[in-house]
């Protein structure tokens, strides 16, 4: 029982000393597929005691997916997880819990009014109070983390809520410890002190999993990495012997340089939007460090870069939905479009009809309304004009929104945001969830606009898209545009590697 | 081998569905009141069809059940109003009473107002009375995000305590020794008859104000915004709108209304202020705003059924069935209209599991 692990302290009992050829974690052929997506691929990963493995790969690529089925949360179409040689109850949480698998999540999930005990304890038997509150003292002094038992959980920084989460796993004496992009919330002495709690655990017998996607960090303190790729794992080996450029070759893939939708033209234009020195403060981090970036007629400016380095950020600041705390923006566009990244939240009203949808930026004109009238039928003959254009999947104008698949909310965005000519788009993660159709026909409008004159900001985690449409091409990398690249001038190696943090070859 | 339920999360119910909800719950609470009569040894016939006659059925029931409705409509309206910039407005009962208590104020101190000019300022002190009785709470909310609910709700109790000072002491008729009345209003403080009925013509205050309601939220530009910002407030964001400034507008338009239907009270029914000017009037706004789905033309027909329910019961004496069946039955309504909500946002299937983990049966976490 659980409860009896964590009050016997740290040690469970492992049996005899384990036969170095079984692995202490060993999943074999994992595959999952979400609708015709296949997330995982036949995947193997194995963990030794003691060890820290990294698992590296681009955004999409299967992490998430992989770590979800380990933990139990999901049910592998295929394959099977065993530990100690033991194969697992698959989708089973509380299973993966019993053989000490145990996951610290990128939002911790604890609960801010408990205090630090309360919720180390939280979903064993034990309750708070001063008993507890010693065990989780002791506990904490012996992994190196420096938290106070009786601490508010609120009152904690980012970094402590981390450790809170990693001792909350110690305390049920979990053996295989999975890190979802640790670093992505901690600032550079932060992630400095995590390494350093992870190399502890590790010489202490523990095993890690660690999920990112910088190349420096799985050097720093990784043992062994698996990459993934498109759901594929292409390499799983020691990391001694890797240097950072093979590593991001592996992660990213070998591919096209050139723009085969770009205009060419692009950029001689006047200025659409300028971006100067804008800093966006963050959760512990600043969100954008002073980041310079200017948008012309005619072109489209990519964005690339790893999710969680600043995008959303600059997205609300270029469509002046955010005030940085410093920094000018200078605004050229007459009208400013924005396609954003989560489409239902911010965008959409659920509880609104299509057609009240598609009416948000013109409800008000004279052609829809007069002060004391809104012409309701107006609105669902300009509705239906948009549904016949976007291809919006949806008879009725007056049907919620709410009930439409990822593509349908784009479209009903697209066809609201790009049917009034803007001179400025700024388009979030535009393709991200859509089906094949969808997203070729949100890049064909992008690129339609821009041959018209509008200037596009285009910030993506694809980077074929970005590849395939930017006329030119920038690098966010925490918050700072770190590499800036023209047409023609791409190279899909190089720019992995500035996504991961690295400087220039 | 394993048969277990599956609760699936439905995106958009049909609408029949949706239409045949509410008149399912009505349905419902009617039948379960039935069988509550018969467990106590009542005929449910018998004392439904003394309902039907003691309410709709009669010329005299029919009219009590329209006066009865008035102050419904309006705190149902103001509830259904508030929801538009999605903030819950339970003070309907203490905004009611505060605009009782203005337009008593202006009855009592404004007295040389001749003929009609007395009642119109009545009627206009009760709406801004229970507008800034509401505006108090929705200034917080707008500023720094303080609960409505809570805030509303409390300021019901501050509204009946200051009442209660007033007709207990300065406003208190010194005739009515020992009573919580106030001293008598003027005769031309009294609402005027529908001609031809019994009923005072707050009935059609009421409905004008159901359809000038749905037509300023519905149906002008303003209102559509309000709805965008109440539907989603981070849309609102993006669309530039100011979300805490139409909060404001609204609550205020909606314990206006409230208001309204304090002063239509105090006017056309009790002529006094007094305890008991509001039979929980606020309260029951929000079951039939609710049952009205929110829609703000039907809360007038919600209204209505709440009232014929409760006029009904006054005739149930002679069976034996206790008066408050009326509120079972309506409390019965809301619950298998809380089923049905349920229903709409679930589908449930029943999956068959080949294998259940037998290794997880028995172990706790």
């Amino acid at each position: 029982m659980l409860t009896n692990q964590a009050s016997a302290g740290a040690a469970p009992d492992q049996g005899a000393t384990p036969d170095s050829s079984v692995p202490l974690l060993d999943a074999k052929g994992i595959t999952k597929s979400f609708g015709d997506r296949l997330a995982n691929d036949h995947v193997d990963l194995t963990v030794q005691a003691g060890e820290i493995r990294a698992l590296l790969g681009e955004n999409g690529a299967g992490k998430t997916t992989l770590i979800s089925i380990l933990c139990g949360q999901y049910r592998p179409d295929a394959g099977h997880v065993a530990v100690r040689g033991r194969t697992l109850t698959p989708g089973s949480p509380r299973a993966a819990l019993q053989v000490g698998i145990g996951v610290v999540h990128q939002d911790f999930r604890l609960v801010p009014r408990f205090t630090v005990t309360e919720n180390v304890v939280l979903g064993t038997r034990a309750w708070g109070g001063r008993k507890a509150d010693e065990e989780v003292a002791a506990q904490a002094r012996a992994a190196g983390l420096q938290l106070d038992p009786r601490a508010p959980t609120w009152a904690l920084s980012v970094g402590e809520l981390q450790q809170l989460a990693i001792l909350k796993l110690l305390y049920r004496g979990l053996e295989i410890l999975i890190l979802d992009e640790p670093t992505a919330v901690l600032s550079p002495p932060q992630a400095a002190e995590l390494f350093k709690t992870m190399r502890r655990l590790a010489a202490g017998g523990k095993s890690i999993i660690f999920i990112t996607h910088r190349l420096r960090e799985v050097s720093e303190v990784a043992d062994e990495v698996t990459i993934l790729r498109e759901g594929r794992v292409v390499a799983d080996r020691a990391v001694s012997g890797l240097d950072h450029h093979q590593m991001g070759v592996l992660m990213v893939g070998e591919g096209k340089t050139g723009s085969s939708l770009a205009g060419g033209a692009g950029g001689t234009g006047e200025s659409m939007l300028t971006l100067e020195s804008i800093v966006v403060e963050g959760r512990g981090v600043k969100a954008l460090d002073g980041v310079n970036l200017e948008v012309r007629r005619n072109e489209i400016v990519g964005v690339a870069g790893i999710s969680g380095n600043g995008q959303t950020a600059l997205a609300e600041v270029a469509a002046a939905i955010v005030r940085p705390a410093s920094g000018r923006r200078i605004c050229g566009a007459h009208a400013v479009a924005y396609i954003p990244e989560d489409r239902l939240n911010r965008g959409l009203v659920g509880t609104m009809s299509v057609s009240d949808n598609l009416a948000f930026r013109r409800y008000g004109s004279s052609s829809m309304s007069h002060p004391l009238w809104l012409w309701t039928n107006r609105m669902r003959a300009l509705a239906r004009q948009l549904i016949t254009a976007f291809n919006i999947p949806t008879k009725r104008p007056g049907s919620a929104v709410a009930e439409m698949s990822g593509g349908g909310l784009q479209r009903i965005l697209l066809a609201r945001e790009l049917s009034e000519e803007p001179d400025l788009i700024v388009a979030a993660q535009p393709t991200r969830g859509l089906d094949v159709a969808s997203a070729a026909m949100v890049r064909g409008q992008l690129a339609r606009h821009r041959d018209r004159g509008a200037g596009v900001l285009l910030i993506s985690e694809d980077l074929d898209e970005l590849l395939d449409m930017s006329d030119r091409l920038v690098v966010i990398f925490k918050g700072a545009i770190v590499a800036e690249y023209a047409n023609g001038m791409f190279n899909r190696t190089e720019i992995g590697l500035r996504m991961g943090g690295e400087g220039p070859a | 081998m394993a048969i277990s339920l599956h609760l699936e999360r439905r995106m958009g119910a049909p609408i029949a569905m949706r239409i045949a909800v509410p008149i399912l719950a009505v349905a419902g609470g009617l039948v379960t009141g039935a069988i509550v009569m018969a467990l106590g040894g009542h005929d449910p016939l018998e004392a439904y069809n003394d309902m039907w006659q003691g309410s709709l059925g009669s010329t005299d029931g029919l009219q009590s059940t329209l006066i009865r409705a008035t102050p419904l409509v309006l705190t149902g309206l103001a509830v259904a109003t508030a929801l538009r910039v999605g903030l819950w407005n339970i003070g309907g009962e203490g905004q009611l009473i505060v605009g009782a208590i203005a337009a008593t104020g202006v009855g009592l101190y404004a007295k040389a107002l001749p003929g009609p000019a007395l009642l119109v300022a009545m009627i206009l002190a009760g709406c801004a009375g229970g507008a800034v009785w509401a505006a108090i709470a929705a200034i917080p909310r707008a500023l720094i995000g303080l609960n409505e609910i809570i805030v509303t709700l409390f300021m019901n109790y501050i509204a009946i305590l200051f009442m209660d000072n007033l007709i207990f002491g300065p406003w208190g008729d010194p005739k009515a020794f020992g009573f919580a009345y106030s001293r008598a209003l003027p005769d031309n403080a009294t609402l005027p008859l529908i001609p031809g009925t019994g009923v005072h013509i707050g009935l059609l205050l009421a409905v004008l104000v159901a359809v000038s309601a749905w037509w300023l939220m519905e149906r002008t530009p303003w209102g559509f915004s309000v709805r965008v910002a109440g539907g989603n407030p981070r849309t609102a964001e993006y669309l530039g709108l100011k979300i805490g400034r139409r909060m404001v507008i609204v609550l205020a338009i909606s314990g206006a209304i409230a208001g309204l239907a304090g002063a239509i009270e105090l006017t056309g029914v009790t002529n006094r202020l007094q305890e008991g000017i509001s039979v929980n009037y606020g309260y029951t706004g929000v079951l039939i705003a609710f049952l009205a789905r929110g829609r703000l033309l039907g809360v007038v027909l919600a209204a209505f059924l709440f009232a014929a329910l409760v006029v009904g019961s006054y005739a149930l004496q002679t069976t034996g069935v206790a008066q408050p069946i009326a509120t079972i039955i309506q409390a019965l309504i809301i619950v298998f209209l809380l089923a049905g909500d349920a229903a709409l946002a679930f589908r449930v299937r029943f999956v068959r599991n080949p294998t259940m983990p037998g290794a997880l049966a028995g172990r706790g976490l």
